[in-house]
């Protein structure tokens, strides 16, 4: 209405720079406003737009302006969950988004599993959980369960949008060297014969960086014929005289591939020259004789430095006190296949071999002050890496904790590891293993559940370290612990660790816990 | 029996503390037994006192009884023994077997229902006759008070005028809040509430506010003249003036008048709307009537958290008598007496079919009120449209309603997840030259949507 923009206009500059103009108001107006005193302005100008503020509201009619309707949410395919699932929902939004996501997850698995979508009313919050980043990798679960509804809305906030995923061909053709290293990566598991094509049409074209990713890419489980394509590789690598540093990083990678496969060139051409250090002694009396291990004290034709930097790649200076023939001898320990050690000593009887490391890391190493780890520890990694179970219980039967990496304890079953912790470790030590503890899709049996509580309820002065383990970790505990945690939680809290442990272990603990156990019982 | 969604108990929360503590005692482990029946749920949980306490819940009318020391109401005892029953009530026993404690206070709630006896006190004639000419005297000196202040709100708003609005985003609301005390002061707090008005208006909002400012200054100048002139208007229409300048008729008084506009019904609440002012909390529910299509508005007050009066549920059906305020143009009520709360209840319900037709209904309130707003319509087969960043809610004749820039994002989306885009009939809040969606019927039932 143009009339009352006109008296915004005098409204906002005042009465005193800009006088109502009668004329611009409506006859009917105007009539009205005939009797009225029109000296004083402001009171006349007050009585216009009363009155036109009301005309124009009145008057005011619907625009007619048809806009483009947003095109209809498809029908649902599948049906609503039922409300117990929506109130489940609920409380866990009320314990918040961020406290329990494996219960978010395992709760929208569940409606997956039953062919369940959400009802309109809770696919917004549901939504809105894309945008946090735990939930991220869930998007695609997420976009399941929200139904025919949610995906719907997603068109009105880009947040809540899924990632387009690019078909691997268009990343290959197309994308950075970064996204295409990720996208052979992944590809390589679905389809490794035509990633190794790949690999192998691209090598030639390459720049050295690129030809150093393209190598890593191998590193996971080579396959057959991938053996001779890195064996070719190490050769020409081998052959340059003034090896820049580039070529130093592929030499290495070539090399901790080519050691790790006993049936490589590389391989049993270290293995040769590794027998050199193998010494057989008599026995006392000469019935019998026993292979032991001596290594140099100074650089030989093998254990020198300019073998390792040319052979190898191997350009690093040890450590202050460290031997360098002993250091590197620690190189081949911890990337050779563990199977080179029970061929050179001529048995398989590991915790003989460990003694013969043991013993020759000794001769070695007498009245020196060690700052490093012991051959043993070095031998781990490799046990470790091959998840060599022979070696890896030797290991564990005759070391101490610290004398091993813990990445052997890789090689046991869930029921071993298990075992293995009730009997040797002590839950003050939990924080050197914990990761071990948190395997993918491993529920811990009743009895190793109530080890882990029972030990953090008993250390209530360590509370500060054990708690967010045990929080972070409660999809992990068997939910028959929770006649124990109930039993906790009447204890009377004596004191403030007690208090705290009731409020920030105990109570999380069965809320956790009995939610938990209402998922899995639909 | 009255069984409200878990949604819908959670609406009865007193504040957010209460609502958290109400969550965490709806747990089973948590209660040394519960029971219920058509009528009535009870409970006895342990607290920390010697004797457990003990929570009652009228399950027809709504209504909660505990014995905790709480003030708050519902207590966070009423609204966990009623958010576990609306969760899953197969985990109580229903039994007819009340205890005693449960049985007395449920038929007292049900006699009182069924007959309201009002107290009859004697006043001899003198007493009376003092007491009409003390009011007379009070009535003329507040008369008087409120005069001068509406004297002085006119010459506040012409010197406004005078100096232009264009230097108000810089004032601050501070220098509204003087004026509106000064009216407070002399008893106008309807005039007061105008002054108010000022501050609610988003100067920041590019060139938006130039009309809103002086629409404000507008009405509120129709209203003081209509005050100078109110001898002239019809009984009904004085009684609004009076409404807006600040008069108030207390609750009592009103459900005492014989004369008032009453109306029974089974209402719909459509909505409920919180909003804080200092230690004041107002809580409005709108309420629409199934059988004679009338709207009514219930205004609640809670003074530093003292319990509102009513307890709706938005959402819920809801067998009412309502007694509406003297008025021009009857909208704001009271509940005389309330019956049984309905979670399901689906009657026909009379809609306008376009923007067109709703509009003309609007200015027939207007006719009778000028100052109308934030009134309640129900319009068939509205669809969400989008142009730029402004929402609208378009008829089937693509007449369009642009939605009030105080719906927020996450509102927008719950509408939008409500409708998936298709046309429904929908209650709206007509607010100044927009709407607020207050719900949509899917499927026959009619869903909120939070404000």
């Amino acid at each position: 209405m143009k009339a009352w923009d006109e008296m915004v206009k005098c409204a906002l500059l005042g009465t005193e720079k800009m006088p109502l103009q009668v004329a611009i108001l409506p006859q009917n107006i105007q009539k009205i406003l005939e009797k009225t005193d029109k000296t004083d302005s402001e009171a006349y100008f007050l009585k216009a737009a009363a009155l036109t503020w009301t005309y124009r509201r009145a008057g005011q009619m619907p625009d007619k302006t048809p806009l483009p309707s947003i095109s209809a949410a498809p029908d649902e395919t599948l049906k609503f969950a039922p409300p117990q699932y929506i109130s489940l929902l609920k409380r866990l939004f009320d314990s918040g988004t961020s406290r329990f996501p494996q219960l978010f997850i395992l709760f929208f698995e569940k409606m997956v599993e039953k062919n369940y979508v959400l009802t309109p009313e809770n696919v917004y919050d549901v939504l809105n959980l894309t945008t946090e980043p735990i939930y991220r990798n869930h998007k695609t679960l997420i976009s399941r369960v929200v139904g025919e509804r949610g995906r719907w809305l997603t068109q009105f906030n880009e947040a809540w949008q899924m990632p387009q995923v690019q078909s691997f061909d268009a990343v290959w053709a197309e994308g950075s060297s970064a996204d295409r290293r990720l996208a052979l990566t992944d590809y390589r598991k679905t389809d490794p014969e035509k990633a190794f094509n790949l690999i192998k049409g691209a090598w030639q074209e390459a720049n050295a960086r690129e030809k150093k990713d393209l190598l890593k890419i191998l590193a996971t489980q080579p396959q057959n014929e991938e053996w001779t394509f890195v064996q070719a590789i190490y050769d020409d690598l081998v052959q340059e005289k003034t090896p820049k540093a580039i070529t130093q990083e592929m030499k290495e990678i070539a090399v901790g591939l080519l050691l790790n496969n006993p049936s490589s060139d590389l391989y049993k051409k270290v293995a040769e020259r590794l027998k050199k250090y193998v010494v057989t002694k008599k026995t006392f009396l000469g019935l019998s004789s026993k292979n032991t291990l001596e290594l140099p004290t100074e650089s030989d034709d093998f254990l020198n430095g300019t073998v390792m930097k040319y052979e190898f790649g191997h350009g690093f200076t040890p450590s202050t006190n460290e031997l360098l023939t002993e250091y590197w001898f620690t190189y081949f320990l911890n990337r050779m296949h563990p199977s080179v050690w029970e061929d050179l000593l001529e048995t398989d009887d590991w915790q003989r071999i460990l003694q013969v490391l043991e013993d020759a890391d000794r001769l070695i190493t007498n009245n020196r002050k060690r700052q490093r780890q012991s051959f043993k520890w070095h031998i781990s990694t490799a046990l470790g890496n091959h998840r060599y179970r022979q070696g890896v219980f030797a290991c564990l039967k005759t070391g101490k904790n610290s004398d091993y990496q813990t990445h052997i304890l890789n090689a046991l079953s869930n029921d071993e590891l298990e075992k293995y912790f009730i009997d040797h470790i002590d839950i003050g030590e939990v924080s050197n293993v914990r990761n071990h503890l948190l395997r993918e899709n491993w529920r811990w049996s009743s009895t190793l559940s109530l080890y882990i509580l029972r030990g953090i309820i008993a250390r209530k002065n360590e509370t500060y370290n054990n708690i967010p383990f045990a929080i972070n970790s409660a999809a992990f505990f068997d939910s028959s612990i929770l006649s124990e945690l109930y039993a906790l939680s009447k204890l009377p809290q004596s004191d403030w660790q007690l208090q705290q442990q009731h409020n920030t272990l105990i109570m999380p603990l069965i809320q956790f816990l009995e939610i938990r156990k209402e998922i899995e019982s639909f | 029996m009255n069984r409200l969604s878990e949604e819908q108990v959670l609406q009865l929360a007193p504040d957010a503390s209460s609502l958290k503590s109400g969550k965490d005692l709806a747990n089973v482990k948590k209660w040394l037994n519960f029971k219920y029946n058509e009528r009535v749920l009870w409970g006895e949980m342990q607290g920390s006192g010697k004797d457990p306490y003990r929570t009652q819940i009228d399950l027809v009318s709504t209504a909660f009884k505990c014995s905790c020391p709480s003030r708050k109401f519902p207590c966070k005892h009423g609204l966990g023994l009623f958010l576990l029953f609306a969760r899953d009530p197969s985990v109580m026993k229903q039994t007819d077997d009340e205890p005693t404690w449960v049985k007395e206070w449920i038929d007292k709630r049900q006699a009182k229902a069924e007959k309201i006896v009002e107290p009859i006190v004697e006043i001899d004639d003198k007493t009376q006759a003092k007491r009409e000419k003390d009011k007379l005297k009070r009535e003329n000196e507040r008369l008087a008070l409120v005069q001068a202040g509406a004297a002085e709100l006119e010459l506040w708003l012409k010197d406004l005028l005078r100096g232009g609005f264009l230097s108000l985003p810089e004032k601050g609301s501070g220098f509204f809040d003087k004026t509106a005390a000064r009216m407070v002061d002399a008893k106008a707090t309807g005039l007061a509430n105008m002054v108010k008005g000022f501050t609610k208006i988003n100067f920041y909002n590019g060139t938006g506010w130039h009309s809103e400012v002086l629409a404000q200054a507008a009405g509120t100048f129709l209203l003081l003249e209509s005050f100078k002139n109110i001898e002239k208007q019809t009984p009904s229409v004085q009684e609004d003036i009076r409404s807006l300048v600040g008069w108030s008729q207390k609750k009592a008084e009103l459900l005492e008048d014989e004369t008032g506009e009453k109306i029974s019904d089974t209402w719909l609440v459509l909505n409920r709307l919180t909003e804080h002012e200092d230690d004041l909390t107002i809580q409005k529910h709108w309420l629409f009537g199934a059988k004679t299509s009338h709207f009514a508005l219930i205004l609640d007050f809670s003074y530093k958290n003292t319990p509102f009066s009513n307890l709706l549920v938005a959402g819920t059906w809801l067998d009412a008598e309502l007694v509406f305020y003297p008025s021009n143009m009857p909208f704001r009520a009271v509940i005389k007496n309330q019956g049984a709360t309905k979670a399901q209840f689906h009657p026909p319900v009379s809609s306008s079919h376009n923007w067109q037709k709703a509009q003309e209904a609007f200015v027939e309130k207007l006719i009778l009120n000028a100052w109308a707003d934030e009134l309640p319509q129900i319009l068939s087969q509205l669809t969400v449209a989008k142009h730029d960043d402004m929402w609208f809610l378009q008829d089937t004749e693509g007449g369009l309603m642009p939605i009030s820039r105080l719906m927020s994002f996450e509102k927008m989306m719950q509408l939008l997840a409500l409708t998936g885009g298709k046309a429904l009939d929908m209650a709206v809040l007509r607010v100044q030259d927009t709407v607020v969606p207050l719900g949509v019927f899917v499927d026959n039932n009619y869903k909120i949507i939070k404000i």
